[in-house]
């Protein structure tokens, strides 16, 4: 017999409806829900049409996701999809519609050198490899061992060739002001990830978030020092918590030198960050950041924001 | 991790070697090889020298694509024929579906051809890695991490 979801607790819903309002019902509701099967398509491999045909030779629905030409919904298969020869050889990661969109709002060039502080399992350091033709540098970064294996399995499988690991406590990165872009994909509550593990509705508490938000300053902070002037450097959390989101930001915007970009993503819904949580006032540039709510594209819920060193 | 930076001299030696032993021409410009322990090596950018001196503690630079195994030969990682292998010229073993099922959970094949030593194996359009012919079978290198457990 299965399981069904665990109760939200009651200040969880009540700290929703402060950021949604009459949109909570929706927010929870849809945070019950499964999550389409999405893979992203390894173009340093092979073609998107061609594994699209693969796929749907099997009698599987396969379509294409109009924000991300690598992009592909599958739908009515009979296996796991980790399971395939198409997996096995690295034509494609099984990657979460809304986790793609860090490394599209990074947009990291050929020849840049880019820093991923918070790399494990590799989804988007394996991203950006490929949006990158396998050119230029990037450095993956994972201080666990476990997750760091599951890194390089990663990388190795995907066939990039321009991924350097590292084994590093992403809060005491050196100061070393080298690369054009860094993502901070941080270390998280994971209230967006509730799709994929219901269990994170029990372990939610209010002082969980304001405890990760130290952490998430620091990395963040750690990111920004090892950027060089004039580079990017991508914020992102796979959760929806103001005070890991925007407030961690907000703290950056105060006391380092940056300024937020408008974070743009092409056929695909987003909200603008908020400006204002729990009687704290944010920095009004808040609002170029986006908001990425599981019921307005059918995907998990996240948080990116693009700064800008000055 | 620790790794020598192989010269040009040495590059063009693991280029010979790919000609001789597969047919494939590939000359690794812009493009630096690396060898850590047990002769292992990584194919990795040019671009990665520039970033040499950064105080980071490196564990891996690059894409293991092959290794000098203790007979001097090169033998090629799943990567390393994936990414070459269909220019390959020679030593390719072409398997059917039951070979290639059996290949990708890391099973060793039957094999009466007249192949010997490192081959890359084929199914259909996609390579699937390397293997070692011997008379009546060919080893299975296929990484355990790798392999596919609960094929349907």
């Amino acid at each position: 017999m299965s399981r069904g979801p665990p109760q939200y607790k009651e200040a969880f819903v009540k700290k929703y409806e402060n950021i949604l309002g009459s949109e909570t019902k929706e927010f929870l509701e849809t945070s019950l829900k499964r999550l389409p099967s999405v893979i992203r398509v390894n173009t340093l491999k092979t073609s998107v049409d061609e594994i699209k045909d693969r796929m749907e030779s099997r009698g599987w629905k396969v379509s294409k996701l109009k924000f991300y030409e690598p992009a592909l919904k599958i739908e009515n298969r009979d296996m796991a999809l980790g399971n395939t020869i198409e997996h096995f050889l690295g034509y494609f990661y099984v990657q979460e519609t809304a986790s793609m969109l860090p490394p599209i709002v990074l947009e990291p060039q050929e020849d840049d050198y880019v820093l991923d502080t918070s790399a494990a399992p590799g989804s988007k350091t394996t991203q950006i490899s490929q949006m990158m033709e396998n050119k230029g540098i990037i450095f993956a970064n994972e201080p666990n061992l476990a997750r760091l294996s599951a890194l390089r399995a990663n990388c190795q499988r995907m066939g990039s060739k321009n991924v350097v690991t590292t084994k590093m406590d992403a809060t005491r990165m050196k100061k070393t002001e080298f690369f054009d872009k860094v993502l901070v994909d941080a270390p998280c509550s994971a209230i967006g990830a509730i799709r994929k593990k219901w269990d994170i509705i029990l372990q939610w508490n209010p002082s969980v978030a304001q405890r990760l938000s130290n952490l998430q300053r620091r990395i963040l902070e750690s990111g920004i020092n090892a950027c060089k002037e004039g580079g990017v450097v991508v914020y992102s959390t796979c959760t929806l918590e103001p005070e890991e989101n925007e407030g961690v930001v907000d703290y950056a915007l105060k006391n380092l030198s940056v300024e937020l970009e408008e974070v743009k993503i092409k056929s695909f819904k987003t909200r603008q960050g908020l400006t204002k949580w729990n009687s704290k006032d944010f920095d009004s540039s808040l609002k170029k950041t986006a908001r990425v709510y599981p019921q307005d594209n059918d995907t998990e819920g996240f948080y990116i924001a693009r700064l800008r060193k000055i | 991790m620790n790794v020598k930076f192989f010269n040009s001299k040495e590059k063009k030696q693991i280029s010979n070697m790919l000609k001789q032993d597969f047919g494939i021409e590939h000359d690794f410009k812009s493009e630096l090889i690396l060898e850590s322990g047990k002769g292992k090596l990584w194919l990795c950018n040019e671009e990665y020298r520039k970033a040499i001196n950064l105080p980071y503690r490196i564990e891996t630079i690059g894409l293991y694509f092959a290794q000098i195994d203790k007979n001097g030969e090169l033998r090629l990682s799943v990567e390393g024929a994936i990414r070459w292998g269909k220019d390959a010229t020679k030593k390719v073993i072409e398997l059917d579906e039951k070979q290639k099922d059996y290949w990708i959970r890391g099973i060793n094949l039957d094999y009466s051809g007249e192949e010997r030593g490192y081959i890359i194996i084929r199914y259909g359009k996609d390579i699937l890695g390397c293997g070692k012919a011997f008379s009546g079978g060919i080893l299975n290198h296929v990484p355990k991490e790798r392999r596919i457990r609960n094929l349907i």
